[in-house]
């Protein structure tokens, strides 16, 4: 089991170190010579306006929650599908429900208007 | 162990609660409504009256078929009823008790009145509600009101952790958002926001606690030696605790600790009660009706199904034979309860906020409940139908107490005591409800408040909690005091020009069977009495 | 090996979830979040529960966090500040946490946890899918409700109601009648 993941180890390992070394070498190796337009954040070149941080449409976060809800059906689904050959047709019948239900909130979410851009 | 389709009518009260769920839900989004006052009002009122008449068929249909009060005589002669009569029987006849289904979900007796319970709750709240339509979203207020309901009435039937945990998050993804509902008035921003807080807390906790009882049972297995194979049934974890040693009954123990705090937090028990007054008042007072009601009924009976199925061999006692087992902790949390409850109600002067802090106490009461019911069967069955009768009269009690506030709020009448003067000039019916309630949940003498806390305190002091009978009883002195200063400004001080009370006749009626309900029940309590009997030996 | 392996793991989701706690900066104490999300994955993956552990990194990694951000996104930005309320002073807060941690580690720690079932198989959504459909039913019904319940309320809380551009069935009459109207009049 372990070893079949030592493989993964190592890549998550070499995937860590690979940006860190470029970035440790930079920092080591630049000169320190720090002027305020070097501090600055680079944004396309322009001059900055205003802060990072800015209010979000409420949409994203109904299309997030719309994703939330369909990623755990698909959680579901996984484990359901690989043993749907020992449980037959009531398998079939009881996800059906559980989509059902879970498509009735899209239909709702939809004809609400939580999905409209506008 | 697999669902047959046999099974359907067991769970008709739920399947139904949820079909008229989407139901609610689908014909409001699916209608194209116009957009001014009139037509908005009419969108909350089909909602509303949708929900009312679905609630009350179901209610029908629960206790046609729970078989609890009456069963209908086999086929006899045909008459005029014939036709429905023989529908009763059909639903009669799917109600039977065969064992929990699939060993997660009990159709029992307790299921059936507990089913009775919560949906007529949700009944009147949903009647009371046509005074208090939210500014928004009408539909989807009824439609979580409903799913709240069909969570609760599964975690009253739990017998299972993961079912009892899903159901509980169920009812309780709900009512953080209906105590939030009309989010523009910053009281209610705050309630449901303060509830969601202490609600995801207690969860984490009462899922802590499960994770460890799922361990321990886990790893002593089954009576054979092996891995029992839901280990996360109740009846699994009651057959590992009954073989456990020292060591893994102290996990045992720390996890029945956790569990109980966990639903302690919903019950508003103290010290896990700070939510509740804040909560009550600033929700809408038909959702605080509903809180006060339902929602602590329902963790009432999660605790009876997780205690008694789960765990009966930690129940240890609380009185002079020991202060062991989680008896000890019930007695603890029912103490500081009771104590600082009732005196925390003393010097309050919203009404919203006494009532809120006397429903703290009425969980002390229920806490001493369920007290005896690691007892031995006779003394416990006993203790359990006089829990169930308190469940009812309190369920009653409130729902006639914060309702009468919300239709004295539906009115214009601020929040303070002193806005109460003259209530008997200005509305005598409500006048008479307030008072009928009150004295209830006081536990005055005609009134089936008193034979509930009676039948409780006859439970505890033969479990040989004696001490804590005592203490209840003086507390219940104590609580006249703030019962009284309600009162007071209704009959004692004059109206002087504050204006008359209407009130919808919906709510009128709602209000006043509640009322007449409270008194029929203490002047009459045997039919209760045998009903909450019957319940506890239908299993 | 194992203990080693556990170890790094439990050090990073301790650490990081203390990140979490004291990081000042609401986007970085979401980011950390996800980093422990990221890491008790991890710890599935070392219990050889291979599905929890990828539905871990799935569900919180993918998209629980995904909403997370945006909900931070959402709010209005406040300029950092101090809370405006203290929960008493730390040191009562710092004895609660010792005390639980005692009472829980000594608790657990002397428990005789036997640990069965040698023989599994490699994969076990196999079984999981057979316990959902037969045992789990009803809890996994129920939670297709619980997703219903969290949709709706998220619909409720965030969304104002906006004005229907569709027509109504009024309008529809109302465009019916005057038709008929223009027809009788005569007039295109």
């Amino acid at each position: 089991m372990l070893d079949a993941y030592a493989f993964i180890g190592v890549f998550f390992i070499a995937a860590l170190v690979f940006p860190l070394v470029p970035l440790i070498a930079a920092w080591r190796l630049r000169p320190q010579r720090s002027t305020p337009i070097k501090r600055d954040t680079y944004e396309c070149g322009l001059e900055v306006t205003g802060g990072t941080r800015v209010q979000f449409k409420v949409q994203y976060y109904m299309y997030a929650l719309a994703f939330v809800i369909f990623d755990v059906e698909v959680v579901f689904l996984y484990p359901w599908a690989v043993a749907y050959g020992q449980l037959g047709l009531f398998a079939l019948v009881a996800m059906s429900v559980f989509i059902i239900i879970l498509v009735f909130g899209l239909v709702y979410e939809w004809k609400k208007g939580a999905l409209e851009w506008a | 162990m697999m669902f047959q389709i046999s099974d359907v009518p067991r769970l008709l009260p739920e399947l139904m609660l949820a079909v008229l769920a989407l139901l609610v839900l689908g014909s409001d989004v699916l209608e194209r409504w116009a957009d001014d006052p009139a037509a908005r009002r009419e969108r909350g009122r089909a909602a509303a009256q949708l929900t009312g008449i679905g609630l009350g068929l179901i209610w029908l249909v629960t206790l046609v078929q729970g078989g609890l009060a009456f069963t209908i005589a086999p086929a006899g002669a045909a008459g005029p009823l014939d036709a429905l009569l023989s529908l009763g029987r059909n639903l009669q006849a799917g109600g039977a008790e065969r064992g929990a289904l699939l060993g997660a979900f009990a159709t029992d007796g307790i299921t059936v009145m507990a089913r009775l319970l919560l949906i007529g709750a949700a009944l009147v709240v949903a009647l009371l509600a046509g005074d208090h339509l939210p500014d928004a979203h009408p539909a989807e207020f009824f439609t979580l009101l409903l799913l709240a309901t069909l969570g609760m009435c599964v975690m009253a039937a739990a017998q299972e952790l993961i079912i009892a945990f899903v159901a509980l998050e169920c009812s309780s993804i709900a009512l953080y958002v209906l105590a939030g509902y009309s989010a523009r008035q910053p009281a209610a921003a705050e309630a449901g926001m303060k509830y969601l807080l202490f609600g995801v807390v207690s969860s984490a906790v009462l899922l802590y606690g499960m994770s460890l009882a799922y361990g321990v049972t886990a790893s002593i297995g089954g009576a054979d030696g092996g891995p029992p194979r839901v280990n996360t049934s109740f009846a699994a974890i009651a057959e590992a605790v009954r073989v456990a040693d020292v060591a893994q009954r102290g996990a045992v123990m720390l996890a029945v600790t956790l569990m109980i705090a966990g639903v302690a937090y919903k019950l508003a028990l103290v010290p896990f009660h700070s939510w509740a007054p804040d909560v009550y008042q600033g929700a809408s007072p038909t959702v605080a009706a509903f809180l006060a009601a339902a929602s602590k009924t329902a963790g009432v009976f999660l605790l009876v199904r997780v205690l008694t199925a789960a765990f009966p061999d930690v129940a240890g006692a609380a009185g002079a034979n020991g202060f062991t087992g989680w008896a000890a902790l019930l007695a603890l949390l029912a103490l500081s309860t009771l104590v600082l409850g009732n005196l925390a109600a003393l010097p309050q002067d919203v009404t919203r906020r006494l009532l809120a802090y006397s429903s703290i106490s009425h969980a002390g009461f229920l806490a001493l409940a369920l007290l005896p019911l690691g007892g031995a069967a006779p003394l416990r069955d006993a203790a359990s139908a006089a829990l169930l009768y308190y469940l009812v009269v309190a369920l009653i009690g409130s729902l006639a107490a914060f309702g009468a506030l919300a239709a004295l709020q539906a009115a214009g009448v601020a929040d303070r005591l002193e806005d109460l003067a003259g209530l008997r000039q200005r509305n005598p019916l409500l006048a008479a409800v307030l008072t009928i309630a009150i004295a209830s949940m006081a536990g005055l003498p005609p009134l089936a408040g008193f034979t509930a806390k009676f039948a409780v305190f006859v439970g505890a002091w033969e479990a040989g909690a004696a001490w804590l009978v005592v203490i209840a009883l003086v507390t219940t002195v104590i609580a006249l005091a703030y019962y009284l200063r309600v009162l007071r400004p209704i009959w004692m001080q004059p109206a002087d020009d504050r204006p008359t009370v209407s009130v919808a006749p919906v709510t009128a009626v709602t209000l006043a069977l509640a009322a007449l309900a409270l008194i029929a029940l203490g002047v009459l309590p045997g039919p209760l009495w045998q009903l909450a009997q019957a319940a506890v030996l239908a299993r | 090996m194992v203990t080693v392996i556990f170890i790094a793991i439990a050090s990073l989701i301790i650490a990081s979830a203390v990140l979490v706690v004291i990081s000042r900066e609401i986007v970085r104490a979401a980011l950390w979040l996800i980093a422990t999300f990221f890491a008790v994955g991890a710890l599935y993956l070392l219990l050889e529960a291979e599905f929890i552990g990828v539905a871990q990194v799935l569900v919180y990694v993918g998209a629980v966090s995904i909403l997370i951000l945006f909900a931070i996104m959402l709010t209005r930005q406040h300029e950092r500040h101090e809370p405006a309320w203290r929960a008493g002073p730390w040191w009562i807060a710092l004895a609660g946490v010792i005390g639980l941690a005692a009472v829980l580690i000594t608790t657990i720690g002397a428990v005789p946890w036997r640990l069965t079932d040698d023989d599994l198989p490699v994969s076990r959504a196999p079984q999981l899918g057979t316990a959902l459909m037969r045992e789990y039913l009803l809890p996994f019904q129920l939670a297709a409700i619980v997703l219903l319940v969290a949709l709706i309320g998220a619909v409720v809380i965030a969304m104002e109601e906006r004005r229907r551009r569709t027509p109504t069935l009024a309008d529809d009459i109302a465009a019916q009648r005057g038709a008929a109207d223009r027809a009788e009049d005569g007039t295109p």
